[in-house]
C-alpha cells in the first residue's frame, strides 16, 4: 500500500535581510490512510513549520521549502502550481490550530461557516447541504446543532469551538487531518473529551491525521507512529510503544524523565540543562549537542547518521550509533 | 500541622462587577491555611478562581469578604502603606516570565527594585546581592547588565524567581511558574523551587493546572470548581484516594506519556460553567456523573472525611 | 546605532531637525540679525520691493518686512512650543491617572475628553480669547486647553496597554508605591507616542498662532507675529505683496519641518521597539 503522506528530507527556510532560519532541517515523515502520526516537539523545534509546510502555508514571503518533497497520494505537492493548492486544501488535506476562537469569523455564524467551507468544495443544494452540516454537528458532539449552528464564535466555550472547527475541517471528508497543538488551549477535562472526539472520529470516519503537540502525553494519547523533533530535526522516530517503553535518542530519554508523572515517588526530577535553541542558521552536528549528556565532540561537527533500531524505529545520535556498533 | 501557620485564609471571596452591572463571585468562601516552608497547591480549570484567590493574599486583588492572617496580623485590614511594608514578606511569581519583567530595565535594575523600595541595603550593597541571587537561582552575576529580551524563557523565570526571594519572603505565591515553559526546561525550575524552599523554608502557594507537577512539588493540595474548594487534604490523600468526583475526574484527565494508561478514563460532560451563571446547589452537578435531585438543590460544605482531608460533595 | 547612522538612513528627518534649530537660533538672536528695527516706521520707504537694502521689502509703513518676519519667529514659535507643552504635560498627566486607575477616576477624565474634543481647536482658540482678552499669553492659554484632550487620549491609551503588563503588577506585588509604578514604568512607554504627536500638535499650534493672529486674537500690533504680518500685508496686498509672501514662506516651511521631524522622530522609536 502506498502511503497517503511521504515527506522526504524537507527543509524550510526563513530569509531575511540579515539571515537565514532554518526552522525544519531534513524532516523525513510516513503516514497511511488512516493512520495516525504524532509529531512532538518543544518551541522552535520546527514541528508547526511542517505542517504549514505541507499546507503551503509557510509564512510570506520569507519562508520557502529548500529541499525536500511532499508526496501526497502520489503527487508532489511541492511541484504543483499555488493556484492548485486550494482545491486541494479543506477538500483533500484540513488543518485545526490551537486556538480555535481567532481561527473562526467572529461576524458570521458557525453554521454558515461550515456551509460555506462545504460549498467551496462541493456542488450542493442549499437543503442537502444544511443536512450534511446538521449531521457533521451531531458527529462532533455539539449538542442541539440545530441551535448552536445560529451562534456566533464568541458565545461558544473553548471546547465547543474547537469542536466547531473539526466539523468545519472534516466536512468534506478530507483523506488526511493536520491539527496542530489542538488541545493546548484548553482546559484538562475539554482536553479529554476532545481527543477521544478525535480518535473516535478518525475510527467512525478513517481520516488519516497527523498531530503535532508539545505534549508527550497527548502524543501517547492519540498517535499511533511518532516523531520527536529538536531544533528543527528529527530526533527519534518510533511507534508509540517503542518510543515511550524504549526510547534511544538522549533527548527522547531526557526528556521523558524530566516529566513529572503522577505514580512516582523521586525526590528530584530529571532536568535537561540549558536552554531550548531558537531556530538559527543551518549548522553541523546535532542541534541538542550542548545540552546533551552523552555528548562528544563529532555531535558538535558532524550530523548525525540515522541508526535503524528496529522496525521504523529509528534515532539519529552519534552515541547511539557507538551503543550499536 | 503543628506549626503555626504562615498564612491563613479565612471565608476570603471576591465579587467583580461584570460589564453590564451584574455581580460575579469568583471566589467563594475559601479558607486554608499555609504552614511554615510547606507548599499547598491550588488546582483547577481556568476560571475556578485559583489566580484570584493567589492575588487576594498578597491583596493584589481586594478581597470583598473575609480575613487574611499573615501569622497573627489580619492583612485586609492594614493601610496602604502598611501592606507595601507587609509584602516583604510575601513576593508572587508569575506565569509569564517575559511579560513580567520590564524590557526597558536591566535585570540588575529589576533585581534592586525590592532593596530599593523596602530600604533594606544601600546602593553600594545592590550589587553585590543581586549578584547573590543571580548565583542562587542558577545565574552568572554578568547577567545583571543585560536586558530581559537576551534571556530565555527559563532563564527569564529564574530572574522572576530570584526578584520573588530577594527580601527573604516567609510565602510565596507562585502562579502556574512552569506552565509556559518548554517541557525540557520546567523540571529545572521546578527543582529550584524545591531547593530554594529546601534552603530558606519559604513556603509556596503553588498555582497550577497540571497534576503531575503538583503531585511532584506540593505537600498539600486544594481542588477548586468554579470559586470554592471542593477537596482539600495531604497530597497522599488526595492523590491516592480522592473522594471528590472533580478530583477524581481531574486525575484521570492527566495524560502521560505512557501508551497504555489511557483504558479508564472519566470524561465529564459538557463545559465548565461561566463563573456569572453558577449552577445552583453543587456548582459541579451539571458536569457529576453521579449527581442527584439534592445536588441540584443544596449546596455541600466542606466536611472532614478523613483526617485533614474535607470534601464538598454530599455523595462521598 | 550611532549619531551618524541615524543621520545617514533619515535624511529627510536629519534635515528638517536642522531646520528647526536654525530657526530656534534665529528665534533667540532675532535682535542682533534684523537689520532694522521692526517697529521703526517710515512712510518714505513705504512698500518697497526687496533689495540688497531691504531684502524681503518693506510693508505700507516703511517697515522692514525681513527684520519683522525674523522677530516674529519668536512668538510662533514660542506659542507653537508652550501651548503644546503644556498640553502635554497637562494631558499626561489626567491620561495616565485615569488610564491607570480606572474606574471613576478614568470615567470623569474620559468625559472631560470627550467633552473638549467637541470643539475644534479654533473655535476653542477663539472662545477663550474672546473669554480672557486678547493677547499673546491668553492665546497660549486657549490653544493649551485646546490641545490638551489630544495628549490625554494618546496617554490614556498607552496607559491602558502597559497596565495590563504583568511586570506593573509584579512592581506592586514587590511593595512599590502606585507614584513610582507611574514614574518607572508608565511613563517611559507613554512617552514615546506623546513626542511624536507632540511634534505635530508644535506645527498645528503654529498655524493657529498665524490664524488667530490674523484673526486679530495674538499677537498685538505692532508686535510682528508672523500672522498679523499676513494680517497687515493683506490690508495692503496691492501695495506690496512681500509681507504676505514672506511670513507664508516662514510658516510653510516652519510646519513642514516640524511635520517631517514628527515622522522621523515615529519611525525612529518603531525601529527601537522593533528590535
Amino acid at each position: 500500500m502506498t502511503p497517503l503522506l511521504q515527506v522526504r528530507d524537507l527543509v524550510v527556510e526563513f530569509r531575511f535581510r540579515r539571515a537565514t532560519i532554518r526552522a525544519v532541517d531534513g524532516l523525513d515523515l510516513d503516514l497511511d490512510a488512516s493512520g495516525t502520526l504524532g509529531i512532538v516537539g518543544e518551541s522552535g523545534s520546527g514541528k508547526s513549520m511542517a505542517s504549514l509546510a505541507i499546507m503551503r502555508l509557510l509564512p510570506q514571503p520569507a519562508g520557502r521549502v529548500a529541499q525536500g518533497s511532499i508526496i501526497f497520494e502520489g503527487r508532489d505537492l511541492l511541484a504543483l502550481k499555488a493556484s492548485a493548492m486550494p482545491a486541494i486544501r479543506g477538500r483533500d488535506i484540513a488543518m485545526i490550530f490551537q486556538e480555535p476562537m481567532s481561527a473562526l469569523n467572529p461576524v458570521m455564524r458557525v453554521g454558515d461557516q461550515i456551509t460555506e467551507a462545504l460549498h467551496l468544495h462541493e456542488r450542493i443544494g442549499s437543503a442537502q447541504a444544511h443536512a450534511r452540516v446538521m449531521e457533521m454537528l451531531e458527529l462532533v458532539g455539539i449538542p442541539a446543532p440545530a441551535e448552536r449552528a445560529y451562534a456566533y464564535s464568541h458565545q461558544l466555550s473553548g471546547g465547543m469551538r474547537q469542536r466547531v472547527m473539526i466539523a468545519m475541517a472534516l466536512i468534506c471528508r478530507p483523506k488526511l487531518l493536520i491539527a496542530d497543538e489542538p488541545t493546548t488551549a484548553l482546559d484538562v477535562t475539554i482536553q479529554s473529551q476532545v481527543l477521544d472526539l478525535l480518535k473516535r472520529l478518525r475510527r467512525t470516519l478513517g481520516t488519516a491525521t497527523l498531530i503535532i503537540s508539545h505534549d508527550m502525553g497527548v502524543i501517547a494519547d492519540v498517535a499511533e507512529r511518532v516523531v520527536v523533533m529538536y531544533g528543527g530535526r528529527v530526533m527519534e522516530t518510533a511507534d508509540r510503544a517503542t518510543l515511550f517503553r524504549d526510547p534511544r535518542h538522549p533527548y527522547t530519554r531526557g526528556l521523558l524523565a524530566a516529566i513529572p508523572r503522577l505514580r512516582d515517588h523521586r525526590r528530584r526530577l530529571h532536568q535537561i540543562p540549558g536552554s531550548v535553541r531558537p531556530a538559527g542558521p543551518p549548522r553541523p552536528g546535532c542541534p541538542f549537542a550542548p545540552r546533551c549528556d552523552l555528548a562528544r565532540p563529532v555531535c558538535a561537527e558532524q550530523d548525525p547518521p540515522r541508526i535503524v533500531l528496529g522496525e521504523g524505529h529509528i534515532a539519529a545520535c552519534w552515541a547511539v550509533a557507538e551503543a550499536v556498533s | 500541622m503543628s506549626a503555626a501557620p504562615v498564612l491563613s485564609a479565612r471565608h476570603i471571596g471576591k465579587d467583580f462587577k461584570s460589564e453590564r452591572g451584574r455581580v460575579v463571585r469568583a471566589v467563594d468562601d475559601v479558607s486554608f491555611d499555609i504552614a511554615p516552608g510547606e507548599t499547598l497547591a491550588l488546582v483547577g480549570e481556568s476560571g475556578c478562581g485559583k489566580s484570584t484567590t493567589g492575588r487576594m493574599l498578597l491583596r493584589l486583588i481586594e478581597p470583598s469578604t473575609g480575613q487574611i492572617f499573615y501569622q497573627d496580623t489580619d492583612i485586609t485590614t492594614l493601610s496602604a502603606g502598611h501592606m507595601r511594608a507587609m509584602r516583604r514578606h510575601m513576593q508572587m511569581v508569575f506565569q509569564d516570565p517575559m511579560g513580567s519583567l520590564s524590557p526597558r530595565r536591566t535585570i540588575g535594575q529589576t533585581l534592586t527594585e525590592p532593596f530599593e523600595v523596602h530600604g533594606v541595603a544601600k546602593a553600594a550593597d545592590c550589587r553585590d546581592r543581586v549578584a547573590a541571587l543571580l548565583h542562587q537561582v542558577g545565574l552568572s552575576p554578568e547577567h545583571a547588565d543585560r536586558y530581559p529580551r537576551e534571556f530565555s524563557g527559563g532563564q527569564r523565570q529564574r530572574i522572576g524567581i530570584a526578584r520573588a526571594i530577594a527580601l527573604n519572603p516567609k510565602l510565596i505565591v507562585a502562579d502556574e511558574p512552569v506552565s509556559a515553559l518548554d517541557v525540557s526546561v520546567q523540571a529545572q525550575i521546578v527543582n529550584l523551587l524545591q531547593d530554594l524552599q529546601e534552603q530558606t523554608r519559604v513556603s509556596y502557594l503553588f498555582i497550577a493546572h497540571d497534576l503531575a507537577v503538583v503531585r511532584h512539588i506540593a505537600d498539600r493540595v486544594a481542588v477548586m470548581y468554579l470559586g470554592r474548594i471542593v477537596e482539600i487534604g495531604g497530597k497522599h490523600q488526595v492523590y491516592n484516594t480522592p473522594r471528590h468526583p472533580y478530583t477524581k475526574a481531574l486525575l484521570s484527565a492527566v495524560l502521560e506519556p505512557e501508551p497504555e494508561h489511557t483504558a479508564s478514563r472519566i470524561i465529564l460532560r459538557g463545559d465548565v460553567p461561566s463563573p456569572s451563571a453558577v449552577p445552583s446547589g453543587c456548582a459541579f452537578h451539571t458536569r457529576c456523573p453521579i449527581a442527584e435531585a439534592r445536588c441540584r438543590v443544596e449546596r455541600p460544605e466542606l466536611r472532614e472525611m478523613d483526617k485533614g482531608q474535607e470534601i464538598a460533595c454530599h455523595l462521598a | 546605532m550611532t549619531a551618524t547612522a541615524v543621520l545617514l538612513r533619515r535624511p529627510v528627518g536629519t534635515l528638517a531637525a536642522i531646520v528647526l534649530v536654525l530657526l530656534v537660533l534665529v528665534a533667540i538672536f532675532a535682535p542682533a540679525l534684523s537689520p532694522y528695527d521692526p517697529l521703526t516706521q517710515s512712510v518714505m520707504q513705504a512698500n518697497l520691493a526687496p533689495s540688497a537694502a531691504h531684502w524681503f521689502g518693506t510693508d505700507q509703513f516703511g517697515r522692514d518686512v525681513f527684520s519683522r518676519v525674523l522677530t516674529g519667529t519668536r512668538s510662533s514659535l514660542l506659542l507653537g512650543t508652550i501651548s503644546p507643552a503644556i498640553a502635554a504635560i497637562a494631558g499626561c498627566a489626567l491620561g495616565i491617572l485615569g488610564g491607570y486607575f480606572g474606574g471613576v477616576t478614568d470615567r470623569v477624565v474620559g468625559r472631560a475628553i470627550d467633552l473638549l474634543l467637541c470643539f475644534p481647536e479654533l473655535l476653542l482658540g477663539i472662545l477663550v480669547s474672546a473669554a480672557l482678552g486678547p493677547g499673546f499669553w491668553e492665546l497660549v492659554a486657549a490653544l493649551g486647553l485646546a490641545f490638551l484632550p489630544r495628549f490625554a487620549r494618546i496617554a490614556r491609551a498607552s496607559t491602558l496597554s502597559v497596565r495590563r503588563e504583568p511586570y506593573i503588577e509584579a512592581s506592586l506585588s514587590v511593595g512599590c508605591r502606585h507614584a513610582l509604578v507611574i514614574w518607572r514604568h508608565v511613563l517611559p512607554n507613554v512617552s514615546g507616542p506623546i513626542m511624536v504627536v507632540l511634534t505635530l500638535w508644535v506645527a498645528t499650534a503654529i498655524r493657529l498662532e498665524a490664524t488667530l493672529s490674523f484673526l486679530g486674537l495674538g499677537t498685538q500690533a505692532p508686535a510682528p507675529s508672523w500672522g498679523n504680518i499676513i494680517r497687515d500685508g493683506l490690508n495692503n496686498l496691492f501695495g506690496s505683496p512681500w509681507p504676505i509672501i514672506s511670513a507664508g514662506i516662514a510658516i510653510s516651511v516652519t510646519v513642514l519641518a516640524f511635520n517631517l521631524f514628527g515622522d522621523a522622530v515615529r519611525d525612529l522609536l518603531d525601529v527601537e521597539l522593533d528590535e
